[in-house]
């Protein structure tokens, strides 16, 4: 009896060990490292932007200044098994503008701002656990710790086709997305998106100024944005694509809690195209194309409503990438080429005249140094060459042209410097 | 005792031939993104690529100054400003806008 005991024991014992080692092993492995796998990222780079305008005869005034802008940010990545993944991500950032105006008549002004950015909070969940319908939902939140209000200082806020920031802080944002990757095969996905932004008010300075010169302050209430968007991507071998379109409409924003516009709606369409030649060269274009409809603009009979505007003063913009690089081992360099063009509608109520159309080319390198499979450096130096057309005088009943109704060429030349690192964990 | 010792052997047996069926059969293919509508498993940058289009060209106007993205995916992005805004509501000193009656 005792032997027959210790035979079912052993016996037991065996078939315990047996059942373990023939448990899956993918369950071993998702312990070990697919499940609950948790990456952190630390990312940042310096960008410095230095920049020249010179407006023809007979305005001959210069803008001249820079731009030093330190964004940086941290991304956690949690992966939950095979079915879901957890991003969060916390960025914000510096910044340092200086501007100098020099006038025709050699009076000069500058203006210097240095704040910290805006700060978002953005959180993300994928799942993917049904075959065919990779659901994924995000919501992100802009906290207004940059500075909205610039008081005396507001020539600091520089073109935003010249700099990066042309603003420098905003009011609460609250931005939810859900959206859809629905993967056909290996190859090809289709993507579809839905996204609302609502946009809290601020306090910022005005054109007006107080009796003793002071600016006053404007409070200012954005539209808040709805859009609808698909995407289709493919990638196959050497050749990759992707493709977006989107339309998005736009509630009305306020002045002084008065109705003030209400953006036309944005129709964007973008398409990006990779293609690798061989284990050392890559290619890349990056296309894109935005167009606004009418406005809805402050009538100034009364009761001032809203009212569609005669002509649209919204730009159309056309923007062309093209990029290449050399990979050799953790080394990577390569050219860059942009193209921007603005096409001449886009209205300025401070002059009251549409703008003339504006183009921007611009041509640079940028390189890579993966230092180690967890941390990289990168570089890039661009030049840009920004051509606003001129505006001639207007002709209004008859010749001769009125002299100063119209605006001379104005050229703008931009040097873009930036060092980056990315480490993760 | 002998059914007994029968019955223990052919336990073995029956859970030596389940291990064996287990250990033959290969386990699923693991898919970091899931799987497509075929059964392929998805290719995970393609997966990664779409989704961050879809995220940031659905928030078009969402913070001028941190975008919901790290500094390193700026220079892909799509997303051009919105000039008129910047030209009456972030960049100069905003005026009433004088109408052009339609």
């Amino acid at each position: 009896m005792q032997c027959e005991r210790k035979l079912v024991s052993t016996i037991g014992a065996f078939a315990v060990g047996v059942l373990a080692l023939a448990a899956p092993p993918s369950l071993a492995q998702d312990t070990a490292g697919f499940e609950q796998q948790l990456t952190l990222t630390l990312n940042s780079e310096a960008r410095y932007m230095a920049y020249r305008t010179r407006i023809a005869t007979p305005s001959n005034t210069t803008h001249q200044g820079y731009q030093f802008y330190l964004p940086f940010g941290t991304q956690a990545e949690a992966r939950l098994g095979d079915a879901a993944k957890l991003d969060f991500t916390v960025r914000s950032g510096w910044v340092r503008t200086h501007n100098k105006t020099t006038f025709g008549t050699g009076v000069t002004q500058t203006s210097d701002i240095d704040t910290w950015t805006d700060t978002s909070i953005s959180t993300t969940a994928n799942f993917n656990a049904i075959a065919g319908i990779q659901p994924f939902v995000q919501l992100s939140v802009n906290l207004p710790t940059g500075r909205a209000n610039l008081g005396q200082n507001s020539r600091a806020r520089v073109d935003s086709d010249t700099v990066e920031l042309p603003t420098y802080g905003e009011g609460v944002n609250w931005a939810p997305t859900v959206g859809v990757n629905i993967p056909i095969s290996q190859a090809a996905m289709i993507s579809l998106g839905l996204g609302y932004t609502n946009r809290g008010a601020f306090d910022r300075e005005a054109a007006t100024v107080g009796l003793a010169g002071q600016p006053q302050i404007a409070r200012l209430d954005p539209g808040n944005v709805t859009t609808y968007n698909i995407g289709l991507g493919y990638q196959q071998g050497p050749f990759a694509f992707q493709g977006s379109a989107a339309y998005s409409t736009e509630t009305e924003t306020t002045f002084d809690d008065q109705p003030f516009y209400k953006s036309g709606d944005r129709y964007m369409l973008s398409g990006a195209v990779g293609y690798s030649w061989n284990q050392y060269w890559a290619s890349r274009i990056n296309t894109s194309f935005s167009h606004f409809g009418k406005n809805n603009i402050r009538d100034t009979v009364p009761p001032n409503l809203l009212i569609t505007e005669a002509l649209n003063s919204n730009s159309n913009v056309y923007k062309v990438n093209i990029d290449s690089s050399y990979t050799e081992g953790a080394w990577s360099i390569g050219p860059t080429l942009g193209y921007v063009y603005r096409d001449q509608n886009a209205w300025s109520p401070t002059e009251q005249r549409f703008l003339p159309a504006k183009t921007s080319w611009s041509l640079g390198g940028v390189t890579q140094w993966n230092v180690t499979g967890k941390a990289s450096v990168n570089a890039r130096v661009e030049r840009l060459w920004i051509t606003e057309d001129d505006n001639p005088n207007k002709i209004i009943g008859g010749p001769p042209p009125i002299p100063g109704s119209g605006t001379p060429e104005q050229k703008t030349d931009v040097w873009v410097f930036s060092l980056g690192g990315t480490i993760k964990f | 005792m002998i059914p007994r010792m029968t019955m223990i052997v052919a336990l073995v047996l029956a859970l030596g031939a389940m291990t064996g069926a287990a250990l033959a059969q290969q386990p699923p293919a693991r898919c970091a993104e899931g799987r497509a509508l075929n059964g392929e498993c998805v290719n995970s940058s393609l997966a990664v690529a779409m989704r961050k289009q879809t995220l940031a060209v659905s928030q078009p106007k969402f913070s001028y100054t941190a975008p919901a993205r790290l500094p390193s995916e700026d220079h892909g992005n799509v997303i051009t400003k919105h000039y008129h805004e910047m030209l009456n509501l972030f960049v100069p000193p905003p005026t009433r806008i004088t109408t052009i009656r339609p």
